[in-house]
């Protein structure tokens, strides 16, 4: 049996005055390593608070009211999982850096976080930003995020991603605010990374593109629920939901030479 | 055709200052020129930094050029004034990409709609509060919208206000900077119909500023590719459209697959 982190019957509910509103409506997703499952569903559907339900990360007022993460077969509290066992990846890299840090300062509060902070932290830190392609690595340390372009940005994250080592990532629409140039080539990335590292990743995304490029499994969102689920190809091929159609219809608009 | 907004040989430079001063000016644009025709629908194309979003600012005449010129009806912007200033700003209007960055929080959405026709027309406000009825209609919203707030809208109706608010002055052309890049792309793909269906009513030039060139085959009938401040390429858009240029070649295989491709797996279980 491979190494699974599975996440079980989440609710998630933002409080409105004196009842809940239900964000996350009992939603069950098993990864697993080697994998790569994308989350995907229109635009406030509950995947981006589906992973930060699960993490323990929520903005203020909303909370898990039920559900739970298991790895493997043990129940994981939300603070023991954020970068020991999942390292996260988000949409927009200028806004997860701190301004006034360097990418130093960052490398070193990623590895404190997850006790590995040690004298070979620079070593470790130049090899993870090596591996993302970011070239000449001891020139990136000094820097901070405004003196970097968004491409960079992004695979400074996923370096710090990795240096935690967990195996698994989430990817909360990695390249959304990237050029078609810069995305291809850090889809590549993750690509390979989650192929030589075994990485499970929870790919969150809403463009049917970045599915067709790397995701394995897909699983469907609507309204707080997981309304199908299926291998990339099935998806793709034989739709069941509505929901799931009408994602893959206006995709495959964009391909008229295709369709 | 009638050239409506011309760049002539426009370039452009920005330097930015630190306490050590200012640093060495970075050329943005050089040498750039470009005619927008009545009714055309031109893409320009280019990687982050390329330069498209300065032109943009450029010919709506947010910003000068170092050089060049951009020239509105056959009359250098830079010395429009009183009413033919006016009528250059009704004829060019705007579509940024956060829709919830370019409304003021706390207007309702009926004034937010009516601010171009406040500012550049002379219509009362009875022939106001008529027209807004009509455009929120026209972009697919409702009458009672126009009394909510931004915060009581999805950002893929908040995009179809700002819509309205720039078709309101009747320009002649519509600048879509990124217009569509913030929403889901089934939200995309409804707001692309949406401005076809309004470009071809209201008979007005667009200039769709983006990097992805699946949406340009959607909408645009010219595509200018543009890397590093230059123009690359300027080619019609076919079916089966292959660019030529080096640039407009990375862009096109940078094209995310259309089906799922085989991934290997990375292990056996």
């Amino acid at each position: 049996m491979s190494e699974t982190l599975t996440i079980e019957n989440l609710h998630v509910a933002a409080q409105h005055g004196h009842h809940d509103h239900v964000l996350v409506d009992g939603v069950s997703l098993t990864l697993r390593r080697g994998r790569i499952l994308a989350l995907v569903g229109a635009s406030g559907c509950g995947k981006s608070i589906t992973c930060s339900g699960a993490q323990g990360v929520l903005p203020p007022g909303v909370r898990v009211t039920q559900g739970r993460v298991l790895h493997n077969d043990t129940t994981v509290a939300p603070e023991r999982l954020r970068g020991r066992v999942v390292a996260t990846i988000l949409q927009n890299p200028r806004s997860a850096f701190n301004p006034i840090r360097t990418m130093a300062d960052h490398a070193r509060e990623t590895l404190r976080a997850v006790e590995r902070l040690d004298g070979d932290w620079r070593s470790r830190t130049l090899e993870a930003f090596a591996t993302v392609g970011l070239e000449d690595a001891e020139s990136v340390l000094p820097l901070h995020a405004f003196e970097m372009s968004g491409g960079m940005l992004q695979r400074a994250m996923i370096a710090l991603a990795l240096l935690s080592d967990a195996p698994f990532l989430f990817a909360d629409e990695p390249t959304t605010d990237l050029d078609l140039i810069v995305q291809a080539r850090i889809l590549d990335l993750l690509d390979e990374l989650a192929r030589r590292r075994n990485l499970g990743v929870l790919l969150i995304t809403h463009d049917m593109g970045v599915v067709a490029r790397l995701a394995d499994e897909v699983a469907v969102m609507e309204n707080g629920r997981i309304i199908e689920r299926a291998t990339t190809r099935e998806i793709f091929d034989n739709p069941q939901r509505i929901a799931t159609r009408e994602l893959v219809e206006a995709h495959m608009s964009l391909y008229p030479e295709v369709a | 055709m009638s050239v409506i907004l011309a760049a002539r040989s426009v370039s452009k430079s920005y330097s930015s200052y630190s306490l050590t001063g200012r640093s060495a000016p970075k050329t943005v644009l050089r040498d750039v020129s470009l005619d927008i025709a009545a009714g055309e629908s031109i893409a320009l194309l280019g990687r982050s930094g390329s330069g498209k979003s300065t032109l943009g600012r450029l010919l709506l005449g947010f910003e000068r050029p170092d050089g060049g010129s951009v020239a509105f009806e056959n009359e250098s912007v830079s010395g429009l004034s009183g009413e033919r200033y006016r009528h250059y700003r009704r004829s060019v209007q705007v579509v940024f990409q956060d829709s919830l960055g370019a409304v003021n929080p706390r207007h309702s959405i009926g004034r937010i709609i009516a601010e171009p026709l406040r500012h550049l027309t002379d219509l009362n406000e009875d022939t106001r509060s008529e027209r807004v009825r009509s455009l929120l209609a026209q972009v697919g919203l409702v009458p009672d919208d126009a009394r909510k707030l931004p915060s009581q809208m999805s950002g893929g109706q908040l995009q179809r206000v700002c819509i309205a608010r720039a078709i309101a002055p009747a320009p002649r052309l519509l600048v879509l900077d990124e217009a569509v890049s913030n929403l889901d792309l089934v939200l995309q793909i409804q707001m692309i119909a949406l401005l076809r269906d309004l470009q071809a009513r209201l008979k007005m030039a667009v200039l769709f500023i983006t990097h992805d060139l699946r949406l340009v085959q959607l909408f645009c009938s010219r595509v200018i590719v543009l890397a590093e401040g230059r123009i690359q390429e300027d080619a019609p858009v076919t079916r089966g459209l292959a660019l030529r240029s080096a640039e407009g070649r990375l862009l096109q295989d940078a094209i995310l697959p259309a089906r799922p491709v085989h991934r290997a797996p990375a292990f056996c279980d």
